[in-house]
């Protein structure tokens, strides 16, 4: 069976959370320590590690250690700001995700400031108050157009059944039309206001 | 504009290796495309960015996630882009 050799710079970024600060700390130590050089570090690292790497590696590595470190302490303060936030009753969690999302994208705000973050989850509910707010206007003047094709359609009714009323009557007190005729009539006009009238 | 130095290969653990930092939250493209230029010394392009993210892609080792209040599609990486990271 054959085995991957996983590639020096894979090892090196897969190192305990530990080595990978002592590594860091081999080319930014504290103050009075040794600042030892890519070469130095070369050296130590298979016999710290048990791992060989290149020069050009260990240089890629440490880009890739500097922009992961300055990621880390954001997520972690983000994370910090959501925990914070989480206590909060009013604010649901997907407030808090979006918020999260939004404050760890937007590297310039990103002083240990939560006031800031949570300015920008209560904005983000008073946008979610005024969109509901929108949406029930809209659902209220939905309801008064309702209403107002309701009050026609009633109007219309109302006025089809005067008119019908009226031309029965005048149908019935027409003495120049036979009982059988004026019943004919009265019938004809009451299919044509039921719609029943074949054309 | 000019392509970059970085090789494709190179490039496509680039992309990986910036979307596997604080994995949990979503990159736009313009902060993948700043993560990527710090990473290998600057000079990639967005086109060299794109080919490079969409070959992981099709692989499956990240995903896109519309955010719906931006429109901004965020990027993640995948199990399984960990878990080539790891070789």
């Amino acid at each position: 069976m054959s085995t991957i050799d996983p590639r020096a710079d894979a090892k090196l970024q897969n190192l305990p959370e530990e080595a990978l600060q002592d590594l860091w700390r081999f080319r930014h130590p504290e103050e009075g320590g040794e600042k030892l050089t890519l070469e130095a570090i070369c050296v130590e690292i298979p016999r710290l590690y048990g791992v060989s790497v290149s020069l050009s590696t260990l240089h890629g590595f440490y880009r890739w250690l500097e922009v992961k470190r300055r990621l880390d302490q954001r997520e972690e303060l983000v994370n910090q700001l959501k925990r914070d936030l989480a206590k909060d009753p009013e604010v649901s969690e997907a407030q808090i995700r979006t918020a999260g999302q939004r404050l760890f994208m937007a590297e310039g705000i990103l002083e240990k400031d939560s006031k800031v973050f949570f300015d920008m989850v209560k904005i983000g509910q008073a946008e979610t108050k005024l969109r509901q707010n929108d949406a029930k206007l809209g659902l209220q003047k939905q309801v008064v157009k309702m209403d107002e094709r309701r009050l026609a359609l009633i109007e219309a009714k109302a006025k089809r059944l005067d008119e019908a009323e009226a031309a029965i009557r005048k149908i019935s007190t027409n003495t120049e039309l036979t009982p059988e005729a004026q019943r004919a009539a009265v019938l004809d006009k009451m299919d044509e206001f039921f719609g029943l009238k074949k054309k | 504009m000019e392509k970059s130095s970085i090789p494709a290969g190179i490039l496509r653990i680039k992309i990986r290796e910036a979307l596997n930092m604080a994995p949990g939250y979503g990159k736009s493209e313009a902060m993948l495309l700043q993560i990527v230029n710090q990473l290998t010394g600057g000079g990639i392009g967005l086109q060299e960015l794109r080919d490079a993210r969409e070959w992981n892609h099709e692989q499956g080792y990240i995903r896109s996630e519309e955010d719906s209040d931006t429109d901004e599609i965020l990027w993640y990486i995948t199990a399984s882009g960990i878990a080539k990271q790891k070789l």
